[in-house]
């Protein structure tokens, strides 16, 4: 389903001049369709992925509410809608850290035998089964692909900086990406994803 | 919402994987998500990106031929010794840059350019024949550390937590081959144990290349 029948979908189930809006299963499609984009982008803000699946959840709500009282007449602001209301809430959990940090670094020196742990919170997104599948098939690849992929996505190097690595092109670079990635959801049993890179990659071939 | 053929960063390679590093700025990160908020072929690859950057920073590596060991250095005087020389000799370098370029300093710890953590933690990294050393800068606000080792393909070789700006590891008992590549990442927590700023990758020696 494209994004233009999910939100005249959506318009059916909602209009207020039905006798009865569906709104639980509006309710299920919106958390269908914008939960992983506020937890990604939450976790993202906040690098706690407790506080982003809050924010989901809160943020959703809110919007269902908007949805309820008519406040969003127009379902293709749908998305902008979300995202506002998702970063006011981000913004709303930064202020109130803020204020609880004095509190809290009482508590915490209090308890100084915290065991360590990562506070990576976009890779506490994914499960750990799911990091175990995804090194797996990473560990499948070419070690020239694999070598590609920890210059972009574990070292952060832009196409430049890993070409400059490689001594290759920027154009070697993006289409190895796209081709490494492509392999990649293959060993993941994935062909849709890897599909998802074929626009991204295309222009540099 | 956004189709593939008006996506306006269809041709841009790198953002997913910037994204997830961290290292666009806040106004690019904030448009990117602004975007993947309406465009499910973004959302798409942020989704794959960020599974392959969980893959390659997972604790429990499972087909890594690299050993996943947590050291702890031998407490006896003669060990200590020279690696607490080293350690000290570290963190006056890393002082003495800090006091000659102070604007930079100030400016990383308070003003991060980059959405997501701050990647701008100095580190000095050292080695010998026996140990591995690694002293960094104290950025504003910071009151632990977490240091990890990682292999060249990103397996975890060591990890701890330490409130202090430099550590010693003993690279015999990591247990790697020869020539397997080792970078530092340290991780400046403040107290509510948020990271507030990164050394990124930082190459130390090849643990298994003895001189």
């Amino acid at each position: 389903m494209d994004s233009s029948e999910q939100n005249s979908s959506m318009d059916v189930r909602l209009d207020p001049g039905s006798t009865a809006p569906d709104y639980e299963t509006a309710e299920r499609e919106l958390s269908s369709r914008f939960g992983d984009r506020i937890r990604i982008f939450a976790a993202h803000r906040l690098h706690d992925a407790a506080a982003a699946e809050d924010i989901a959840q809160d943020t959703l709500r809110t919007v269902v509410s908007a949805l309820r009282e008519r406040k969003i007449q127009n379902l293709d602001a749908l998305p902008g809608f979300v995202f506002t209301t998702a970063r006011n809430l981000c913004m709303h959990w930064t202020r109130s850290v803020a204020r609880e940090t004095s509190a809290f670094h009482r508590f915490h020196n209090a308890n100084a035998d915290v065991p360590a742990e990562s506070r990576d919170a976009l890779r506490d997104l994914i499960d750990q089964d799911r990091r175990r599948i995804v090194r797996k098939a990473l560990s499948e690849l070419s070690p020239d692909d694999r070598n590609l992929l920890t210059l972009l996505y574990f070292r952060g190097l832009s196409s430049e900086e890993a070409a400059a690595t490689l001594s290759i092109t920027t154009a070697a670079v993006r289409v190895r990406k796209h081709r490494a990635l492509q392999r990649l959801a293959r060993f993941l049993g994935d062909e849709a994803a890897g599909n998802t890179t074929d626009d991204a990659g295309t222009s540099d071939r | 919402m956004t189709d593939n053929v008006s996506c306006p960063y269809i041709d841009d390679a790198d953002i997913d994987h910037r994204y997830v590093a961290g290292s666009l700025s806040p106004e690019q990160a904030e448009e990117f998500e602004r975007h993947y908020f309406e465009c499910d072929l973004c959302l798409a690859r942020v989704k794959r990106a960020q599974e392959i950057r969980a893959a390659f920073t997972e604790s429990t590596p499972v087909e890594s031929t690299v050993p996943v060991t947590a050291i702890k250095p031998k407490r006896s005087a003669g060990f200590f010794i020279p690696l607490a020389a080293a350690a000290m000799v570290l963190i006056g370098i890393s002082l003495s840059r800090r006091d000659r370029a102070p604007a930079e300093t100030a400016n990383t710890s308070t003003q991060p350019a980059m959405r997501g953590v701050n990647t701008s933690l100095a580190v000095s990294s050292h080695d010998s024949n026996d140990v591995l050393v690694a002293a960094w800068s104290r950025p504003a606000g910071a009151t632990t550390y977490l240091v990890r080792l990682l292999a060249g393909d990103g397996a975890l070789l060591f990890q701890r937590e330490t409130t202090d700006t430099s550590i010693v590891i003993s690279s015999d008992s990591l247990g790697v081959s020869a020539g397997t590549s080792a970078y530092w990442e340290i991780q400046a927590l403040d107290e509510l144990r948020k990271p507030i700023a990164t050394s990124g990758l930082t190459p130390s020696r090849k643990p298994g290349n003895s001189p």
